[in-house]
């Protein structure tokens, strides 16, 4: 699996530059305008979506085919998909977290509430939308992949909605009066919605994808 | 014990809505080179992927040096090296690049073989494989296959779209390849000049079933073309014909033995016939 890894890692790193300086410009407008944290959700966001373009370019390039013919298990090709998701995602919103807690620190309003508030979002926002775009860029094609990978933020965004009308109208829980625990809870769920993904697709589904 | 041949297919079919791999079976003997031909759409490409486990065959065996499909392991993986029409490998990365990526996928990779076949093929180390043209792509696809100490090649039209001189460079390649008689190549291709110079033996599908699995020395030195009136046609005994089929002035017959039917029809003109014509006469010719 390092090979494969490897080789996602080399033509990531092609647009990473790049990618570099759009967050650092991202970051100084996000400061300005609204939050520093909110760079903590864009870096986990886009640094975990480059791990799915990869399927893509799998795709493109024909390298999905050539790589069944290699001395590695399907398993094994969709796991470091997988892998790499997780690797990026955390990547980035660490980079993220390390850069708002630098400026939160040198404008004076460190705030422990807001950090919590934006790793959960950052977990839910990248893991969550990464379950269902993983399986979905294997199995459609490259066009049909955009599409699913869209469609997984959308669910994203309904599954939170569904979660905080669930708190809010059931237990009668108020979102703004708790929206750290409504994230947090819906991270909790994002993680675990991504390692049954994990395990799904690269024990039961990698028949149907290959 | 080693098996005789690297490659058995027994009874393979695979069924779409549209086209059906109908009970294809051949193998190949190891130290040879098989072809594969057919015309497009004829079911040499599904063959291959149902050979190398790419789609899930609906009945047949398959037994690829010695393993069935349930007992391909990673190892004997490492022994086989497959290239595709096209680009296999993602643009961004340069030959130097895939060395580091390979190293650490096949156990068996060995770089000064892969380093030497690229000096030898004139392929630059530090070039991205999206600036490579069709015929350099296709040499690197070589490269690789041979730089795991593969024994058996599998091969889907790797020559097709090549100019003449990166076609005979592969074909060399491939006879320098099957030296060691260990070592085995199945090549699946539309142009059969080329087969007609490397293959040992040929494996002819059309409409998705085998029409005949042959010695390319068998077609080539014993079958012909009877070209002859109406009259001479009328007077051939059927059993002798292969196929026929009928020109503007004439008719041309195929006969799987020319010296024979040189015998016994002593006033006809019998030319050797090539893999080609063979081809047309089977795809598009009429049976007795």
């Amino acid at each position: 699996m390092k090979g494969l890894l490897l080789k996602d890692f080399l033509i990531i790193r092609e647009g990473l530059l790049i990618m570099f300086f759009t967050m650092v410009a991202i970051g100084i407008g996000m400061v300005i305008l609204v939050s520093p944290w909110v760079l903590t959700v864009i870096a986990g966001v886009s640094l975990s979506m480059t791990a799915v373009t990869t399927i893509q370019n799998d795709k493109t390039t024909q390298w999905d085919k050539f790589s069944a013919t290699l001395p590695v298990s399907r398993a094994q090709i969709i796991s470091s998909k997988y892998f790499m998701y997780l690797l990026l995602g955390l990547v980035g919103i660490a980079l993220g977290i390390l850069f708002s807690v630098v400026v939160s620190i040198w404008k004076q309003d460190f705030d422990g509430e807001q950090l919590l508030l934006y790793l959960s979002v950052a977990v839910m926002m990248s893991f969550l939308p990464g379950s269902i775009s993983i399986p979905l860029s294997f199995i459609l094609d490259e066009e049909k992949g955009m599409v699913g990978l869209i469609l997984s933020y959308l669910v994203t965004s309904g599954l939170f909605a569904v979660i905080a009308l669930f708190l809010n109208r059931v237990l009668h829980i108020s979102l703004l009066d708790h929206l750290a625990t409504t994230c947090g809870i819906v991270a909790a769920i994002s993680a675990v919605v991504y390692i049954a993904s994990w395990l799904f697709c690269s024990k039961k589904l990698c028949h149907k994808i290959f | 014990m080693m098996e005789q041949n690297a490659l058995v297919v027994d009874g393979l079919t695979k069924q779409y809505r549209d086209f059906t791999l109908d009970h294809i079976s051949f193998c190949v003997p190891r130290g040879s080179i098989v072809g594969l031909i057919g015309e497009n759409g004829a079911g040499k490409s599904t063959a291959i992927q149902a050979i190398l486990g790419l789609i899930q065959k609906d009945a047949g065996s398959i037994s690829l040096l010695g393993k069935t499909e349930e007992e391909m392991d990673a190892a004997t993986r490492n022994r086989i090296g497959v290239v595709f029409d096209g680009s296999n490998f993602p643009g961004a990365l340069s030959p130097d690049k895939l060395n580091t990526v390979f190293q650490r996928i096949y156990e068996t990779w060995d770089e000064d073989v892969y380093f030497s076949l690229l000096e030898q093929l004139s392929l630059p180390k530090e070039k991205k494989f999206k600036e490579f043209s069709k015929g350099m792509r296709m040499k690197l696809s070589i490269a690789v296959a041979l730089s795991h100490h593969s024994e058996f090649l599998i091969l889907d039209e790797a020559t097709s779209g090549l100019d003449p001189v990166v076609r005979d460079d592969i074909l060399d390649i491939f006879l320098d390849f099957v030296q060691d008689e260990n070592h085995s190549i199945l090549v699946s291709s539309h142009i059969t000049s080329d087969l007609e110079k490397v293959a040992d033996y040929i494996v002819f599908l059309h409409e998705g079933k085998i029409i005949f699995s042959k010695s390319k020395d068998e077609l080539i030195y014993r079958y012909g073309i009877i070209k002859c009136g109406a009259a001479q046609f009328a007077a051939i005994d059927q059993q002798d014909i292969v196929a026929w089929r009928k020109q503007d002035y004439e008719w041309d017959i195929l006969v799987a033995d020319r010296d024979a039917a040189g015998k016994k029809y002593p006033k006809t003109i019998i030319d050797p016939a090539t893999i080609d014509d063979i081809m047309l006469f089977y795809g598009k010719g009429e049976r007795p």
